[in-house]
């Protein structure tokens, strides 16, 4: 019985094109490890390297974006840097295309602002994009941003299609918040 | 004046970083994700802000090999950028080399960018860099 439910559960993420898939608490630590593998990977399938920085920075991106704004963090310590927030994250290939996926909850108050910037994000081009990042680099972060727009700005130029994202109610305090880039 | 040499090794996530004050030479190598971009390139940037307000201090070479950086650093690095370009309105000289690795388009439009905003420093573009 436990050999057929860890392999039923093995089977369904490699049904869904699953290279490796995290649910937990996530960390600078863990991004560091996982990113690391994430490359060894693609390396492995002989990827072209420049898929390999396009794949990683997106993963890095995604992972980062989890532990700041996933609305379940704990701290270790009073260090931002030990800190841990909950969140899932996968990698896999569809046809010939690799993509990075992550899911976290977030504050019902948050979410709408999020929404808004994704919406737009998704409506631009590529010229576009360019010249969105260039501004916001250039601007004074919002308060209490560790600068999340630049970063999906990154995950977007990245991508190879628009971003896929969808916000779901948990509750009434939070959603789950879902963002799926190709590359 | 105080010594503000800087002498950061390069770990797997966060660059090289060396300053001479005497030559005026800032080598900047390696990738940047660190765990924390601000408390990394914070008293970076504090430490060159110190040595860029004398006016009378030697001209500034700045030399940046950088193989991958995350959005938080290029904020950081914006930072620095625009430092270093006020430094060059005051009078100093200023020149700053990107170089990057020519298969890297990614790498070459920041490097565009990035040049953008220099107008009384000089920003070259450099394809030498092996990853």
């Amino acid at each position: 019985m436990l050999a057929q439910d860890i392999l039923t559960f093995r089977n369904e993420l490699q049904k869904r094109n699953t290279l490796f898939a995290y649910s937990g608490y996530l960390s600078e630590a863990l991004l560091f490890s996982l990113g690391g593998t994430v490359k060894q990977q693609l390396e492995i399938k002989n990827t072209e390297s420049k898929t390999v920085r396009r794949v990683f920075s997106v993963f890095v991106e995604q992972v980062q974006n989890v532990i700041r704004y996933s609305d379940e963090k704990e701290w270790h310590t009073d260090d931002k840097r030990d800190r841990q927030s909950a969140g899932v994250i996968a990698v896999g290939i569809e046809d010939t295309r690799f993509f990075v996926i992550c899911g976290n909850t977030v504050k019902q108050s948050e979410a709408p602002k999020l929404e808004a910037r994704l919406n737009e994000i998704v409506s631009m081009d590529e010229p576009e994009l360019r010249q969105h990042y260039k501004q916001k680099l250039r601007e004074e972060p919002e308060e209490q941003s560790e600068g999340g727009t630049i970063g999906l700005l990154e995950i977007a130029r990245r991508a190879s299609a628009p971003l896929q994202f969808e916000f779901m109610t948990l509750d009434e305090e939070r959603q789950f918040f879902v963002l799926k880039a190709y590359i | 004046m105080e010594n503000t040499a800087l002498n950061i090794d390069q770990t797997p996530r966060s660059p090289k970083v060396s300053f001479d004050p005497a030559t005026g030479t800032l080598e900047v190598s390696g990738e940047s994700y660190p765990e924390d971009a601000s408390l990394f390139y914070g008293p970076i940037l504090k430490t060159l802000k110190g040595w860029l307000s004398d006016e009378d201090g030697p001209s500034v070479t700045v030399d940046i090999r950088l193989i991958y950086f995350n959005s938080s650093s290029a904020k950081a690095i914006m930072n620095m950028f625009q430092m270093l370009e006020e430094a060059a309105e005051d009078g100093r000289s200023v020149t700053v080399n990107w170089h990057y690795d020519a298969d890297d388009d990614a790498m070459e439009e920041m490097g565009e960018d990035f040049s953008e905003d220099f107008e009384s420093a000089t920003f070259n573009l450099k394809p030498d860099l092996t990853a």
